[in-house]
């Protein structure tokens, strides 16, 4: 304490004071906000939320056809109750504690023989899990994209070049918003009307998000691609294609190894947006984790603490890929 | 070997340059050519025409008898005939010593891992650095990495060798180590086409002396001639200054 430790600076005073600062501002923000739910009477409950995550469910077995207990007997935890009427016979299973009939008994279609609970994921989780896959979806598709754009985009064969260029403008010119409502509603609609004429099933709203937010972000990677190649020196090439390599071999051997390494950085934070982004899929029915709260709110009336449960949870899945992604590029770094 | 006839070359970007004008040059199997001029003299473009890292405009350039400026050529079969060495070195960073060198041999020349590898020790061995194979070129000083290079360019057995001012990059008391083993090189009977400043390689190891200016090729012959008794007053400037 106090004494310099070797390879390390010494902090002066007036550092812990900004330190204290720091503490003072993130934590007087937080106060006057609370205090400030409190004026208007609102009543944090946090103990409603977790049933949004899992929750029990009472699930009733109830008979299907009528007739009388026929004989229970028990295995392990379970009673065994045998219904019979004339020459149809059913067993249904219950917990034995939840037992609701006795052997004898006359038994309608529908009655309860008994109930048992089971955990199930809430809306919530649900709703986490579906943003997800669209997200994990997307970016993989995104990066395919992205990469074959990239291509073609420093390409010098024109047709290339320009349906390179034509995409990631027409892409990067527009908002997303208006390109989901694109894919859902024009594209959507087509194609789903040509699938149906041909009889052919439907293609869920799910997919066609993917599609917008892996046609998004595969603009944005083509251009992090591209600049991710530009930056590796001429001469790379050069000595690769001397020594008698395709252009292909040339890629796959020399340049995009050393690309990659320039490319993780910016790919990360693209990663992020398009996970963020996909809060947006809302709007064509999907029921991602910004749906689900939205509608979770609706129905418990805990506005406050759902919405901040909800950036906490973008939070949780940006910082968990991010860290990822850092895990990766020094790993990458290494070898 | 090589034979280069009436070659034009002109960069239009960012400027109009003309690189090359009529060029006409023949080097023989087993020749060392060594060619000098000033900066923008067009001597490396030469060079680069040869294994078309550049596209000439118009002539022709027959290596072993093919035409490059031919469409139908298949440049890159060409190309794994003619090694060529950078001032720069270019060697790959992501890669060890021994993986720059065994690279194209593995996915040019098809030769299994160990067969590339055993002719990479080989010529790491030739070069001087066979204990550095495992490292990365940046742990290499610079006369190091340039001879990497030439071993690089060497694996792929070609017939002819392309120096691009190998030794302009590196610091004075390198650059012995590498004129050596090109010298090791020449004596061996590889054809050689050498850009380069070191007055003292030119004068001990080429065949033939080639002096370029503007793009043309003002004076060529044997260094006792060339430096002795330079005929045009352009080549008699530039001894002059270098010397």
């Amino acid at each position: 304490m106090g004494t310099p430790v070797s390879g390390k600076i010494p902090k002066r005073p007036a550092y812990y004071v900004w330190v204290g600062v720091f503490f003072l501002i993130v934590a007087g923000t937080a106060t006057a906000l609370y205090y400030a739910t409190l004026k208007i009477d609102y009543v944090w409950r946090w103990y409603r939320i977790p049933q949004y995550f899992v929750f029990k469910e009472k699930v009733e077995v109830r008979a299907q056809i009528q007739g009388t207990v026929h004989r229970i007997t028990t295995q392990n935890d379970q009673a065994v109750i045998e219904v019979k009427e004339g020459q149809a016979s059913e067993t249904y299973r219950v917990p034995k504690e939840a037992l609701l009939v006795a052997e004898g008994d006359f038994i309608y279609p529908g009655d309860v023989l008994g109930s048992y609970a089971r955990w199930r994921a809430g809306i919530l989780m649900q709703g986490l899990w579906l943003t997800l896959k669209v997200s994990v979806i997307a970016i993989v598709f995104g990066v395919l994209i992205g990469l074959f754009g990239g291509l073609a985009r420093i390409s010098e064969n024109p047709a290339f070049k320009w349906l390179a260029i034509t995409y990631i403008e027409l892409i990067r010119g527009s908002p997303l918003l208006v390109q989901i409502f694109i894919w859902y509603f024009v594209l959507g609609t087509l194609i789903n009307t040509i699938l149906a004429k041909q009889g052919i099933v439907q293609i869920p709203p799910l997919w066609f998000g993917v599609a917008a937010l892996a046609c998004f972000a595969g603009a944005y990677v083509a251009e992090i691609v591209r600049a991710g190649i530009q930056s590796i020196h001429r001469g790379q090439t050069e000595a690769s294609r001397s020594l008698g390599m395709t252009y292909v071999q040339s890629m796959l051997h020399v340049i995009l190894p050393q690309a990659v390494r320039r490319i993780l950085p910016p790919l990360a934070g693209q990663f992020i947006s398009l996970i963020k982004d996909s809060s947006l899929l809302g709007i064509i029915a999907i029921r991602e984790l910004t749906k689900a709260t939205r509608e979770v709110v609706t129905t418990s009336l805990q506005p406050f603490e759902l919405w901040f449960l909800c950036a906490l949870l973008y939070l949780f899945l940006t910082f968990t890929l991010s860290m990822l992604l850092q895990y990766l590029e020094r790993r990458h770094l290494v070898t | 070997m090589i034979d280069v006839r009436h070659v034009y070359k002109t960069f239009r970007i960012p400027h109009v340059v003309r690189a090359l004008v009529d060029v006409s040059l023949k080097v023989e199997q087993g020749e060392v050519v060594v060619v000098i001029g000033p900066s923008g003299s067009g001597k490396s473009t030469l060079l680069r025409c040869l294994n078309h890292l550049e596209t000439a405009d118009s002539g022709h350039i027959f290596i072993d008898g093919i035409d490059i400026l031919d469409r139908k050529t298949d440049i890159n079969k060409v190309r794994a005939e003619v090694g060529m060495v950078f001032q720069s070195f270019n060697l790959f960073p992501h890669k060890t010593v021994l993986e720059n060198v065994t690279l194209a041999q593995i996915v040019v020349r098809k030769r299994t891992k160990a067969v590339a590898v055993e002719k990479a020790m080989a010529l790491l061995e030739k070069v001087g650095i066979r204990e550095k194979a495992n490292v990365h070129p940046d742990q290499l000083s610079g006369g190091q990495q340039q001879r990497v290079a030439i071993a690089r360019a060497l694996a792929m057995d070609p017939k002819i060798m392309l120096f691009d001012e190998p030794t302009s990059a590196l610091d004075p008391e390198m650059i012995g180590e590498v004129l050596d083993v090109m010298k090791t090189l020449a004596r061996e009977g590889m054809t050689m086409v050498v850009v380069t400043h070191e007055m003292g390689f030119a004068r001990e190891v080429a065949d033939r002396v080639i002096f370029m200016d503007e793009g043309a090729i003002v004076e060529e012959g044997t260094p006792e001639h060339f430096f002795k008794t330079p005929e045009h007053d352009r080549t008699k400037l530039f001894l002059s200054q270098i010397l």
